[in-house]
């Protein structure tokens, strides 16, 4: 009886890991891509502002 | 150079080639040449230190992660999840838990950013005095500079590992010719430079996860990966609440508190928030870096899981023969902090190598870079400016370009002669302790409650000292003070001198703010914005 509590434990917390391990890697590689193309845009602007910055002082 | 081509036939060969090497010295000297052009925006302190306040979300959210996934991070939580196997997960899960609560309530946060200082000590003069500033500065670059003091050889590991070059002589030139790196475009292009190469390493690194992790997972088998972990560490690799998984219940406690405390007030976190556009976006930025923050741990401990696996197989005996289990090995030998690198020299083949190694050296520079910034802010703004009344920007640059080198030429040294510890992981967190767990009393009281005194900050920055006390673990021997009473478990387990340094410092606060409060108002009460809100 004891065994089995340990085994389903076991097999609770490994499928947990499994779960969490894939809903983690999807979301980040996700979210990656659509940061790098918004990054690459803001940093255009972000030459812009500073450049403005350095014409006005 | 004869030795060391010596060492390097009598090593295991990995699959880094000729090919490999190219491309990454390729993209350093790519990153370099982004540090001399980036030099031409630099006309003002604020431009050097935060990007002139000019940050988007995405570019954000970007350099964050770039700065937040560093080599030593992928190193430390690999070396979790190969000693301590899937249960080392719950860090990162703690760590998104956290730090989406912060975004989505904006606590401290918001109002940080609103306060429109460049450095959390800046933050502790506006609110308390001179002294506050600059005792919490002091502290500040003391727990950080010592805090980032293995990221170098950390790096170093890496590359001797996946490359084959495993002798203590190559790392010692290995470790050099990084730091010099580094020091070279953060010197020359300050936070323009940062983000401009952080986001270039964002979008490799990435693609560097992503490679890894399915060569790794197509070498071993996703079903045998769970399977052999599980039956090899049993339930302790699996719980992280049991005590015998080398964490428990006091561990799980100490890092909620180190990774909330950690968002709201380190340096290098807190410096990308002042950055933004406006506290919005801050808050923004905080909702989104938690999945970053999340799988920056959970990705590379599943590495080191991996690597754990890939040892136990037959046909790998010979290679798992060399490690051995302390964390520093004789001449020719592994440790375990190398077991995911040298996975990965051997199981991704040539050109992709070079590319994923790129990958690494891009966040072991992305972090380096932020951290040596950050805290060589903190010297010139808030040790030595309060000091030196009317230093110009022009004054503040170069004293801080001088401490990004005084500071890297430290690393080198305490990199190479400091001893390695059991879990670097531990290190990490302990020496980043020293610093948060007294900083966070006095930035939360400072935000929130009218009656925090300067007596109250002083108290509760000297209380989060006691974070130290694992240094002196080796003067406190168990027949001294008795091996089951409180104070041997504070000197001698990190994670009950951690909590008992937070608990400490918030009490300090309290009692100390009561006891002997301000005779006259605290200066600019955060309640209302103190500089206007850049519209975006």
């Amino acid at each position: 009886m004891m065994a089995e509590i340990i085994q389903a434990g076991e097999n609770g917390w490994l499928t947990t890991w499994k779960v969490v391990l894939l809903v983690v890697g999807v979301l980040f590689a996700g979210m990656g891509a659509v940061v790098s193309v918004g990054a690459v845009r803001d940093l255009f602007s972000m030459f812009r502002d500073l450049r403005h910055k350095g014409e006005g002082s | 150079m004869i030795n060391l081509l010596a060492d390097t036939t009598s090593n295991m060969q990995t699959n880094f080639g000729s090919v490999d090497w190219a491309i990454v010295i390729v993209y350093l000297m790519a990153s370099v040449a982004v540090g001399l052009i980036a030099n031409r925006y630099i006309s003002q302190l604020s431009d050097f230190l935060v990007a002139g306040r000019t940050l988007r979300i995405y570019l954000g959210i970007a350099t964050m992660t770039g700065t937040e996934i560093g080599l030593i991070t992928l190193m430390y939580a690999a070396e979790d999840g190969f000693n301590k196997g899937l249960a080392a997960f719950h860090i990162g899960i703690v760590w998104g838990l956290g730090t989406v609560i912060l975004g989505l309530t904006g606590f401290v946060v918001y109002r940080l950013r609103q306060s429109g200082v460049m450095t959390i000590p800046e933050y502790y003069g506006m609110r308390y005095n001179v002294p506050v500033r600059w005792l919490g500065g002091v502290i500040l670059a003391v727990a950080g500079i010592l805090n980032m003091g293995l990221f170098l050889r950390a790096g170093a590991d890496f590359i001797t590992a996946v490359t084959g070059l495993n002798s203590h002589g190559w790392l010692a030139v290995i470790m050099t010719s990084l730091m010099a790196l580094v020091l070279l475009y953060t010197i020359l292009g300050g936070m323009v430079s940062i983000i401009i190469t952080d986001l270039v390493q964002f979008i490799v690194l990435g693609i560097g996860m992503f490679l890894v992790t399915y060569l790794m997972i197509k070498n071993i088998g996703w079903e045998d990966i769970f399977r052999i972990s599980a039956e090899s560490k049993g339930v302790e690799g699996l719980n992280p609440f049991e005590s015998q998984s080398g964490y428990g219940v006091v561990y799980v406690l100490s890092m909620l508190l180190v990774v909330v405390s950690c968002g709201m007030t380190w340096q290098s976190v807190t410096m990308r928030t002042f950055a933004t556009r406006s506290p919005r976006v801050a808050q923004k930025l905080y909702i989104w870096s938690a999945l970053t923050f999340c799988a920056r741990f959970i990705i590379p401990a599943f590495w080191g899981v991996c690597a754990f696996v890939f040892l136990q197989l037959p046909e790998n005996a010979e290679l798992a023969a060399r490690f051995v289990s302390t964390p520093d090995a004789p001449e020719g030998m592994y440790k375990p902090i190398q077991a995911m690198p040298v996975m990965i020299g051997h199981v991704v083949p040539s050109v992709l190598l070079g590319i994923v190694v790129a990958a690494m050296v891009a966040a072991f520079m992305s972090t380096h870079d932020s951290y040596l910034l950050s805290w060589a802010s903190v010297l010139t703004q808030d040790v030595v400016g309060p000091l030196v009344p009317g230093m110009g920007d022009k004054a503040r640059i170069r004293l801080t370009r001088v401490f990004i080198l005084l500071i890297g030429l430290f690393l080198l040294y305490w990199g190479l002669w400091y001893p390695a510890p059991a879990s670097l992981w531990d290190y990490m967190a302990t020496t980043g302790a020293i610093y948060f767990s007294g900083a966070s009393a006095v930035v939360v009281c400072g935000l929130y409650w009218k009656r925090a005194s300067n007596a109250g900050a002083l108290a509760a920055l000297l209380m989060g000292l006691l974070a130290m006390a694992p240094i002196f673990k080796k003067w406190v021997p168990a027949d001294l003070v008795g091996d089951g009473s409180f104070l041997y478990k504070v000197v001698h387990d990190d994670s009950v001198s951690r909590v008992t340094a937070f608990a400490a410092s918030w009490l300090a606060m309290v009692i100390f703010s009561l006891l002997i409060p301000n005779r006259k108002a605290n200066g600019p009460a955060i309640d209302q914005p103190v500089v206007q809100e850049v519209s975006s």
